[in-house]
């Protein structure tokens, strides 16, 4: 499991190998992480709900009613959903700073 | 037109929608899966015939390889090749197969006879073609890698469409994906190599998402849902609220308690409301409150923010009270009241200074107290007060760096990515200083749970950190220098690290810049204007250079 860096901005910029980087390219790699891990998020949720819970969740993302209720819902009744949650973001956090890591300078 | 192959068509028409719909998935899924292990083993093309494959859809690739070729002793015909190519519902075999075609090399023998055999004899071929399809796939593990690692590839997304979910699954997905297309990320680099990387991780994990019929469907309504990124985090929100809820707490109660205990009384509010259901939970009866309470700003504000979240009316009078008990309990001299020979002078206090006797100022107002302290209150029902923290965050505060802390975790681009723009005299330190780092208070708005009061610091630093992410946008959007001293003068001016910087001041500094009167270094970074500024002055130049 990935040892996420203590000093936020420097580590993970070092991590991706971008501490050189222009200031402009160091804020967009940033945000193209950002929205990964929003993604992660939506993925990991949509992964481990049933297939009952899927859909009560498309119907009340249909209805456009109570929806982010029924997503706290359905979350609620995942076993340990945020402990899956914060492993699929750190396993991928450890992934793509490999990659970064083995890419040649 | 032969008769057997006429009747075979017949056949295939006459059957129900929903029928012929399946059939041309299952021959498309075995298509797509023959195509990448047999075309793999093909090396007989260039690379440049592999681009152009790369860009072919599947069915025009299909369409191409079986056109003219016989199977099983007649002639495809056209209408065949397009309903088994992907004229049906073919999605999965298209994705599968394109994938597949992308990451390793196309052939051709086999495609023919899959396609032909399984849209004319239907399932019972169907089946006999997995079964050889599993003999070709482990004689493909003995061969070149990228064969391996598309077999496994395709496996994997059979695999998770069918078993159980499972994220170690997908993680790997998308390492294969990684791998696979290790050629094509070799050539890229630093900020460049991030998106490609992060292009086919996301490729990857839709996909395999879309191999379920019902996650998939899931899938686009949340995508239709939450679209932008403020979005997203609603979305993160809920589901987060709803996981600590559902008993993901235990890691969070300490941190929640140290929170508690370190800094802020304003998250006791949070906590309180959740204390009948606490109270349930735990099956004792009386409410529950801490006796031990950082002190926030002064002990007469704490009181009354404590006696609030009681529900205790705070009057001046009330206030007075429940302060002339704490400070007899804490041994604390009020100075403005003259008092004198205690141990703690109320000046010399600190933010943070523990004050305990919150049990007897309850008593003093006809309440009980069950837990003894925040920490005790905390672990009792961490998930809730979590989920209560998580509600008093609003959605565009949201980060992951809020999230994962609540969480256990300490990783939220979002949030640096709005640390790395206000790089000024504190960028380089981390936000969290080595005294909070087991604390999230600076993660949390001060406003949460509705104390008020201490909150009025931290909305003013969050709103400049918005303002100056709107900045950096706009800088960043200045095709020329013209185009910047406007955009300048929209934002009212910066703010830098040592001062705030008016657009008139901006400008006539950037003027002088250019004109190579004064260094660069005299702009400020915020909002990366000074990279911005040299960036388009260096554009100025090649322009100049080029006329």
């Amino acid at each position: 499991m990935a040892k996420l860096p203590d000093n936020y901005i420097s580590g993970i910029l070092k991590d991706l190998k971008l501490q050189n980087a222009s200031e402009k390219e160091q804020a967009d790699a940033l945000l193209v992480l950002q929205d990964r891990f929003d993604n992660v998020v939506m993925q990991t949720l949509v992964a481990l709900t049933s297939p009952e819970q899927k859909t009560r969740l498309t119907s009340a993302l249909q209805k456009n009613v109570r929806v982010e209720e029924i997503i706290s819902e359905v979350s609620s009744e995942i076993p340990e959903f945020s402990q899956a949650l914060e492993q699929a973001l750190l396993a991928e956090y450890a992934s793509i700073r490999d990659a970064m890591q083995s890419a040649p300078a | 037109m032969l008769k057997s192959e006429a009747n075979q068509e017949l056949a295939i028409i006459a059957l129900p929608e929903t029928e012929r719909r399946d059939l041309a998935i299952q021959a498309e899924t075995a298509v797509a899966t023959a195509v990448t292990v047999e075309l793999a083993k093909n090396d007989q093309f260039t690379e440049i015939q592999k681009e152009e494959l790369k860009k072919l859809e599947m069915k025009d690739l299909v369409a191409a390889e079986i056109k003219n070729k016989s199977v099983f002793g007649y002639k495809i015909k056209s209408f065949l090749i397009n309903f088994t190519a992907g004229a049906g519902a073919g999605f999965v075999a298209r994705s599968i197969a394109r994938r597949a075609v992308d990451f390793v090399l196309p052939g051709s023998a086999i495609v023919a006879g899959g396609v032909g055999g399984v849209a004319a004899e239907s399932a019972r071929f169907y089946l006999a073609e997995r079964k050889r399809k599993k003999e070709v796939a482990a004689y493909t593990k003995t061969k070149d890698a990228d064969i391996d690692l598309a077999t496994r590839y395709v496996r994997l997304t059979e695999k998770l469409a069918k078993n159980p979910p499972s994220i170690g699954g997908e993680l790997e997905l998308l390492d294969l994906a990684a791998q696979i297309k290790a050629k094509e990320l070799k050539n890229a680099k630093g900020g460049d190599l991030l998106k490609k990387l992060v292009a086919v991780r996301e490729g990857a994990a839709n996909e395999s998402l879309r191999q379920n019929k019902d996650a998939r469907q899931l899938f686009d309504a949340f995508k239709s849902h939450y679209s932008t990124s403020t979005d997203k985090k609603r979305l993160a929100k809920a589901a987060l609220r709803g996981g600590l809820i559902g008993g993901a707490g235990g890691a969070v109660g300490g941190m929640i308690a140290d929170y508690l205990h370190g800094t802020d009384p304003h998250i006791i509010s949070a906590m309180e409301a959740g204390k009948e259901k606490i109270t349930m939970m735990k099956g004792v009866a009386g409410s529950v409150a801490p006796d031990t309470l950082p002190m926030h700003g002064t002990v007469w504000g704490t009181a009354k923010e404590f006696l609030k979240s009681q529900s205790i009316e705070p009057s001046n009078a009330n206030v007075l009270k429940a302060v002339g008990s704490l400070t007899e309990a804490n041994d604390v001299d009020v100075m403005e009241w003259g008092e004198t020979g205690r141990h703690v002078k109320d000046v010399a206090m600190q933010d943070s200074h523990q004050l305990t006797g919150f049990h007897e100022v309850l008593k003093m107002f006809g309440k009980e107290a069950v837990a003894g302290t925040a920490a005790e209150t905390a672990e009792v029902m961490p998930g809730r007060v979590a989920a209560k923290l998580i509600d008093n965050i609003p959605p565009q505060d949201l980060d992951l760096k809020k999230i994962m802390f609540i969480t256990g975790t300490t990783l939220g681009a979002d949030y640096l990515w709005h640390k790395f723009n206000n790089r000024g005299k504190d960028a380089a330190k981390p936000r969290v200083n080595k005294a909070q780092k087991q604390n999230p208070i600076d993660l949390v708005p001060k406003s949460a749970g509705g104390g008020g009061g201490g909150g009025s610091a931290e909305v003013k630093r969050s709103a400049e950190e918005t303002k100056q992410v709107k900045e950096s946008k706009l800088f960043s959007e200045a095709t020329s220098l013209r185009e910047l001293y406007k955009f300048i003068k929209q934002t009212g001016g910066v703010k830098g690290s040592e001062k705030h910087y008016s657009p008139a001041e901006l400008v006539k500094i950037i003027s002088q810049v250019r004109k190579g009167l004064k260094s660069s270094s005299f702009i400020t970074r915020t909002g990366g204007l000074r990279n911005r500024v040299e960036e388009l002055i260096q554009l100025e130049k090649s322009k100049k250079r080029a006329a």
